[in-house]
């Protein structure tokens, strides 16, 4: 009874994002189309970047990236410039595992310790 | 199976595959995250290069070699180091006049320099140092829960056979000596 | 230093001092906890320093990281905005983190790895204070994530214990699969709108919700029912805070479910705007009422002092959600004000539990009694929190159930609908169940009679004495001056909430809202009835005389104890089972086993429901998810 009752959530859920994606993908406009850009002219002259209808927030941080940031690769300027903060939080994510596991496994240690020692004795 | 001060050895070619890849590993890896800012990589992706070192160490040479070269107290102490490091990046901001993490001097050099982007590639080495020794850190504890328990030290040569039957045969001489003598007297 | 730094400073502070304890504080414990205090007092005093022109004038704190303004119309960084709204609830956050790190400073004396409960502690408090006061949306997710590790490394920490990893593995479980529905939500909403700021969103979707958004709006929407134990997620909770060191479970039971509370409230009332839409509010009062009900039904069956506590707790927090979805003012107003009490009142249970737990050793109800003889300041501060949540005048429980009563009442005699009057019926029975179950366990801990092997415990030190005794302080407070409460902190954060032009405009410059076309939810007049409460304190105290005076004149002791080799009356036989106890007690914690017996079948039914299995509470929740996202996609588009 339980597991019919979840398969059908799972099917509506289901049901429900095809239909969410299906509308983002059919009616909203892409903001970013790079199927033109000539990617060794771009790279030898990166001013050369024709940004002149920028629109939606991809465009708009492409457009601001070098003459604010002066950083070659654009990623390492989203990830740690205009959303520093948000790497900032990540980056604390990854200490409060590492405590927290060594925290849950220290007790397999000192069993571990604890076995040794009556092995040894 | 050799034993070398009571530790059981790996296996030859794992020890000298891990001999050869180690430095490597570790040039590439602080290489990705020294030029983050100019090349696709960065901190985190660098650092995890690096920490797999210790998984190669542990393939050459076991767990106890590895709890010996790298010690788990000066990892933890370095990854919050890392984490506080970037934390006073953030707040040069607010010590210079603007908000927090605020890239105050971010035209200290050319575009496609090393050192160019101002505090992104500073943040970006604090990440990496983070990632580096947070990581390491966690290979070694999860390992440390793999780790088998060291052998006794065994005697030194195994007997060969002829050595064996002599043995034996004495034995036997001794023990019908023996009834020899308990049934004279 | 302007004022505009200091809430990012008392996040950073907070973080920057987790480090320094791992650090610094692994082996000398002077150190960590002179870090610790030092954070949380600095901390405070810097959220303090706030209430002058947030709440008082007005204004709204819109601050920029990186000086990233919005360019071309769009906000390209992160922002914190902080209005009377986050203010209202950072003020809880910096005083439930300020009295539980007092408190656990000579708590855990005893324990090991104390440099990494401290770490963790810090970190959690860093992180919910970040999640009130940001005004982006994938930044509220990222806290929650350290929140979520951060919580279920608290409630393993004590891991030799019984169920102490089974608690920590639940909750991660369930907790996991709450932030993987925010993110997914938050994924949909950033490809329909192309933006994270809650600001610009928010006047992005005033044009009508699409099937995307619309699943966006569900998906956040159980997301954040997962953060903060609505009903068919509220499965971990029991475990988790019977487990936890107790002043980590205060955290929890305090600060870590409004938390969910406040992103419910963000997301329905200012970023999607959704709340007049009468079957988004029919959705959350039956999941508020739901809740209510399960949750006192649960905790009156319950023999541990600590799952009963929790027990109650998710009932409470059934409380805020009715009100919160009842879609009026004054529905809000009696929400946040009961969320206010509900912290300080639960943190008060909480931390005389943790004083019975290291004193008496053992938090079962069946072998504990009698305390009061021996720990009578302790038993004060309890049943002031205990009137509390039972909803007592003249304490603070009182006045917000007193509202949300009257809230419900008024929108069911508006709308004319029956399921309000339902409602309002639920509400007060489920009162009036709070008050049996407290009943039973101040019996059964508290009077009685003492046990042999607790005839030596003595009160708890001073450090854990202080924090319970400014907490039943602000209980009776609160009740008592409610009128002062709701002028300086409720109606504020009521007004910054339906004040939504407000906050687009602070945010994203003038004139932004109105070229986007936002309307406000006009603001109705929130009258309370008249009740004067320095009348009720006088009755209140007349009748704890006579109570007292009637208690007094009866027996002291209710029972008989057989001296060494006497041999025992065949006439008590039938109650003792014919065996020789030199020493026997009939405890209080089967109060209402009455009810129980009647209510079998109710009780079976529920039993097979919280099996402790994981992979049952993984399927009600995603039957859960499923019903929340059938119903907005019918009644939303």
């Amino acid at each position: 009874m339980k597991k019919t009752l979840m398969l059908i959530s799972l099917l509506v859920i289901l049901g429900c994002g095809i239909a969410a994606v299906r509308h983002a993908y059919y009616f909203d406009e892409v903001t970013y189309d790079g199927s033109d850009t000539n990617v060794v002219a771009l790279y030898n002259d990166p001013s050369s970047y024709d940004v002149s209808d920028a629109e939606g927030v991809a465009d708009v941080i492409v457009d601001e990236n070098l003459e604010r940031t002066m950083a070659a690769n654009n990623v390492a300027a989203v990830v740690f410039d205009f959303r520093g903060y948000d790497t900032l939080g990540e980056s604390f994510i990854l200490l409060t595992a590492i405590a927290g596991s060594f925290v849950i496994l220290s007790r397999s240690h000192a069993k571990k310790k604890e076995g040794k020692e009556d092995a040894a004795a | 199976m050799k034993f070398k001060d009571g530790i059981k050895e790996k296996n030859i070619i794992v020890k000298c595959g891990a001999d050869k890849f180690l430095p490597f590993a570790i040039t590439f890896g602080l290489y990705v995250i020294l030029f983050g800012t100019v090349s696709p990589g960065g901190g985190f992706q660098g650092g995890v290069i690096v920490a797999s070192a210790a998984i190669m160490i542990y393939l050459g040479y076991g767990f106890h070699i590895v709890s010996r070269a790298l010690r788990s107290e000066t990892l933890r102490v370095g990854e919050a180091l890392g984490a506080s490091l970037y934390v006073f990046l953030g707040l040069l901001g607010i010590i210079g006049g603007a908000n927090f993490c605020r890239n105050i001097f971010f035209d200290n050099g050319e575009v496609g320099d090393l050192i160019s982007a101002g505090t992104i590639t500073y943040m970006s080495y604090a990440v990496g140092f983070k990632v580096l020794t947070g990581v390491g850190f966690l290979l070694l504890l999860l390992l440390g829960i793999l780790a088998p328990d060291p052998e006794p030290a065994k005697p030194a040569a195994t007997e060969t056979k002829e050595q064996i039957e002599v043995k034996e045969t004495l034995n036997e001489t001794l023990h019908t000596e023996q009834k020899e003598k308990e049934a004279v007297s | 230093m302007n004022i505009q730094n200091f809430p990012v400073l008392a996040v950073m502070l907070l973080f920057l001092s987790a480090f320094l304890v791992e650090i610094f504080g692994s082996k000398i414990a002077a150190i960590r906890n002179f870090i610790t205090i030092v954070a949380v007092t600095v901390s405070a005093a810097l959220i303090f320093a706030l209430i002058p022109a947030v709440l008082i004038k007005g204004e709204v704190i819109s601050y920029w990281m990186g000086n990233w303004e919005p360019v071309a119309g769009y906000a390209i960084g992160i922002g914190y905005e902080v209005d009377a709204l986050s203010l209202f609830f950072a003020l809880l956050v910096v005083c439930t983190f300020w009295l539980s790190a007092v408190y656990s400073i000579s708590y855990m004396k005893d324990d090991h790895h104390l440099g990494h409960y401290y770490t963790l502690f810090l970190m959690l408090s860093g992180s919910v204070l970040g999640l009130v006061l940001t005004g982006d949306i994938f930044n509220m997710f990222v806290m929650i994530e350290i929140m979520t590790f951060a919580s279920v490394a608290l409630t393993a920490f004590r891991n030799g214990t019984e169920g102490a990893l089974e608690g920590a593995f639940k909750y991660l479980v369930i907790g996991s699969i709450g932030s993987s529905l925010n993110l997914a939500g938050i994924a949909l909403l950033y490809a329909e709108c192309h933006t994270l700021n809650m600001a610009q969103l928010s006047a992005i979707l005033s044009g009508g919700l699409s099937p995307t958004t619309v699943m966006a709006f569900a998906l956040i929407v159980a997301g954040f029912g997962v953060k903060s134990y609505m009903v068919p997620f509220h499965t971990p909770a029991a475990d988790s805070y019977a487990v936890a060191p107790t002043a980590a479970s205060m955290v929890f039971s305090g600060m870590v479910n409004k938390a969910g509370v406040y992103g419910m409230i963000r997301m329905v009332y200012i970023v999607f705007r959704a709340m007049d839409a009468s079957a988004l509010q029919m959705l959350l009062v039956i999941f508020g009422t739901l809740t209510m009900f399960v949750g006192v039904t649960m905790a009156l069956a319950q023999h541990e002092f600590k799952r009963l506590l929790a027990y109650h707790s998710i009932s409470q927090i059934g409380y805020v959600i009715m009100a919160v979805g009842l879609g009026s003012t004054l529905g809000l107003t009696g929400g946040l004000f009961h969320a206010m009490n509900h912290t300080l009142f639960k943190g008060l249970l909480f931390l005389t539990a943790g004083a019975v737990l290291k004193q008496a050793g053992t938090t079962n109800l069946d072998a504990l009694g009698g305390l009061s003889k021996r720990m009578p300041r302790t038993t004060l501060y309890f049943l002031a929190g205990a009137a509390a949540i039972s909803g007592i005048p003249p304490f603070n429980g009182f006045a917000s159930k007193w509202i949300i009563y009257q809230a419900a009442y008024t929108k069911a005699v508006e709308s004319g609908n029956f399921l309000y009057v339902i409602v309002t019926v639920a509400g007060l029975i489920v009162s009036v169940m709070t008050l049996a179950s407290f009943i039973k366990v101040t019996q059964a801990v508290f009077f009685g009679q003492l046990r042999e092997e607790h005839a030596h415990v003595q009160e708890p030190p001073f450090l854990m004495r202080l924090p319970m005794f400014l907490m039943a302080l602000l209980c009776s407070a609160a009740g008592l001056f409610y009128p002062l409460v709701n002028r300086y902190l409720l109606h504020p954060a009521v007004d910054a909430t339906v004040n939504v032009t407000n906050y687009i405009d602070k945010m994203m410059g003038d004139g932004y809202a109105a070229a986007a076309g936002v309307t406000n939810i006009p603001v109705q007049e929130v009258q309370f009835s008249f009740w004067d409460p320095l009348l009720w304190l006088v009755l209140f105290v007349v009748v704890f005389v006579a109570a007292a005076v009637v208690i007094m004149a009866g027996k002291g002791s209710r029972g008989r104890v057989l001296e060494e080799g006497a041999v025992a009356d065949p006439k008590y036989a039938t109650f003792f089972s014919g065996e020789q106890e030199l020493y026997s007690q009939v405890g209080g914690s089967d109060l209402f086993w009455g009810f129980k017996k009647n209510w079998k079948a109710y009780y079976r039914v529920m039993d097979k429901l919280h099996s402790g299995i994981v992979t049952d509470y993984t399927n009600m929740a995603v039957i859960a998810v499923g019903v929340i996202v059938i119903v907005m996609f019918i009644f939303l588009i």
